[in-house]
């Protein structure tokens, strides 16, 4: 347990099962009644890729990563049903010790608001340093000297300076950047990134996500990128799950679900995206706003908003099913139709 | 940091003069005859009235007084008594250990139950254990110091019998005014410590340091305590300063002869100088608690910055 060096090197093979998610559904017990955040939802990540789970605020994408990392309050939170593995590890049952063990330094998850996400009053280089303190039992100087290191790994200018500096002395990027330094600590095989560049300036957003991909080419962890933008997806994921009301609605691999996403609300999603190129000139916006938890609609939650809505829509929830023309699959009665 | 002490220490000089103008002549304006009152009934011989007049220079304009005063003052001699012809400073060598020492005890005892109680009922939120201190503190301010002073004494004093009921000259006998001063305040802090603990408690940086593999006990201890610490330490320094000051009730039910004492039996026997050195003393004190809050708040909370 006496690495001295900051490892960057690929620990993992590629294409390796990381992470494997399994008919997970998560439930809150609130006063006006049980809350379903997280239905039947399934997807996979491997070692080297980047998997982007999109989603309206509300959508049970947060849920569904803070889940896997034994972060939502029980209670009352509650996973009813379904299963998570870690490199075939279970995680829902798994002691609190055997997730303190795996959190950090197996799976590290950045937020979205650094500052809040960061103690305001301790120091930033102690803060990415307690990382090497608790886990690895590093000296206080030896767990100083390698946090100032992932710092310049991470590109924070003059290190060493700034590592004696307080969260609310930097910048917004560079607070994201020393997170991601705190997350890089222990060489995760898999980072979760809850909406990273959300909170920042569209600059600093591309060079957050350049620095993502960086690092991800180096080790080869895998990446869960949660975001409800889909400019940011478009450039680094590979595959993509759409969710709604706490249900994924779509998967598949990225550049065909960009070419002719298939369900309604990935259509939506896509229109109200601006491009630079091709006919379209208007934005479209998805009328009306997402259902609430408590008084979920019958048959698909999205029928109320959905221009395709047939009478079968309002009765039956329509199954997870795959798609003929492209890998991937949707949960739509009318896939295919439009 | 150096600076911005540097520059409070500049401000206070102005704040204090102008305050204790303000106290010189509101004292001396009060109507009444400080040597009449020294002599009750009877008149007061011409020599012996010209004879205080000059030793305190009662027969000089308000200004010049103030003048003579402020020159005492600032060689650390607060004058003397009018009644007793004592020097203040030998008052004050008397007394202020005493009300120290109470107040000390009293601020112990507000942190050593507030900060672990506060921090139980925040534990135990809307459980049997928080609601019931809850009622137990809300009770705890609602009484009077001097209904619980009289209280203590006739229990804890003279049915129980275990402690002193006065002021004996003995450590023992300040702990029952300790406890009864501290009840309100430590009833007033572990709600403090309550609240801001549980607005800690939503902060995201307690996910991060969870998100990172902390313990419970480490992210509690490390990351929430020293958060919800700042404003509740600071209030335990503002208590302290308040409290050198005297207490002026539980002083009084205690018999405990400190500044709090000594300051009602001055305005009762129109002691003016004793009133004017007490209070200049207080201005004092207050001022340098103030200070000293503002630059522990800087320190504990780094994002307070003031140069």
């Amino acid at each position: 347990m006496t690495d001295t060096t900051v490892a960057f090197e690929p620990s993992i093979r590629n294409g390796e099962t990381l992470l494997e998610v399994d008919d997970l559904t998560v439930v809150f017990d609130t006063e006006d009644g049980v809350v379903q955040a997280v239905s039947d939802m399934t997807w996979s990540l491997a070692a080297g890729e980047t998997l982007a789970i999109l989603g309206e605020s509300g959508s049970g994408k947060s849920v569904s990563v803070q889940t896997l990392m034994g972060l939502i309050p029980k209670p009352p939170g509650r996973v009813v049903k379904g299963s998570i593995r870690y490199r075939g590890e279970e995680l829902v049952d798994a002691s609190a010790a055997k997730l303190r063990q795996i959190r950090g330094s197996e799976i590290a998850m950045i937020f979205q608001d650094p500052l809040s996400a960061l103690n305001p009053v301790y120091r930033v280089g102690w803060q990415i340093a307690e990382m090497f303190r608790i886990h690895r039992g590093a000296s206080r100087s030896d767990a100083n000297r390698r946090a100032v290191e992932l710092m310049e790994r991470v590109g924070i200018p003059n290190a060493a300076a700034r590592a004696r500096q307080y969260p609310h002395e930097f910048s917004g990027g560079m607070r994201q950047r020393a997170m991601i330094a705190m997350a890089l600590a222990l060489d995760p095989k898999v980072l979760i990134a809850d909406e990273p560049t959300t909170a920042l300036d569209v600059t600093v957003q591309a060079q957050i996500m350049e620095l993502l991909q960086e690092i991800q080419r180096d080790t080869g962890m895998g990446l869960v990128l949660i975001t409800h933008d889909l400019g940011v997806v478009a450039s680094v994921a590979d595959r993509v799950v759409v969710m709604y009301a706490g249900r994924t609605v779509e998967t598949g691999p990225a550049d065909p679900f960009y070419a002719a996403p298939a369900h309604p609300y990935a259509q939506g999603l896509m229109n109200s995206v601006p491009r630079l190129l091709g006919e379209r000139f208007r934005l479209e916006s998805i009328p009306g706003s997402p259902p609430s938890a408590i008084n979920m609609p019958n048959g698909c939650a999205f029928h109320p908003r959905c221009p395709h809505a047939v009478d079968r829509c309002h009765q039956e929830r329509p199954a997870f099913v795959e798609l003929t023309d492209r890998p991937g699959g949707a949960a739509c009665h009318r896939t295919g139709e439009f | 940091m150096f600076r911005y002490f540097i520059r409070r220490v500049i401000q206070l000089i102005p704040v204090f003069f102008i305050t204790t103008a303000l106290i010189f002549i509101v004292i001396r304006l009060i109507p009444g005859d400080p040597i009449q009152a020294q002599f009750g009934e009877r008149r007061v011989p011409e020599n012996l009235r010209a004879a205080y007049e000059a030793r305190y220079h009662f027969n000089e304009p308000l200004w010049k007084q103030y003048f003579l005063y402020m020159g005492d003052v600032l060689t650390f001699d607060l004058g003397e008594s009018v009644a007793s012809q004592r020097p203040i400073n030998d008052l004050f060598r008397e007394a202020l250990p005493r009300s120290a020492t109470l107040a000390g005890m009293a601020i112990a005892l507000q942190a050593v139950i507030a900060i672990p109680l506060g921090i139980a009922m925040a534990r135990t939120k809307d459980r049997f254990f928080d609601n019931m201190s809850l009622v137990v503190t809300l009770v705890a301010l609602a009484i009077p110091v001097f209904v619980l002073g009289l209280v203590a004494q006739t229990t804890i004093g003279l049915q129980l019998g275990w402690l002193p009921i006065s002021y004996d000259q003995s450590l023992k006998s300040f702990v029952l005014p300790a406890v009864v001063l501290a009840v309100t305040s430590t009833a007033v802090t572990a709600r403090l410590m309550r609240t801001t603990l549980l607005e800690v408690g939503r902060e995201d940086y307690l996910r991060t340091a969870r998100a990172k593999g902390l313990s419970e006990s480490r992210t509690f201890r490390v990351h929430a305590l020293r958060n919800a610490l700042i404003p509740v330490v600071t209030v335990l320094a503002i208590d302290l300063g308040a409290l050198l000051g005297g207490a002026i009730v539980t002083e009084q039910i205690f018999n405990i002869p400190g500044i709090g004492f000594q300051i009602t039996r001055a305005i009762q026997n129109r002691d003016n100088t004793i009133i004017t050195g007490i209070s200049v003393f207080l201005v004092m004190a207050y001022l340098i608690v103030n200070l000293v809050v503002d630059m522990l708040y800087a320190w504990l909370d780094p994002r307070i910055r003031y140069d």
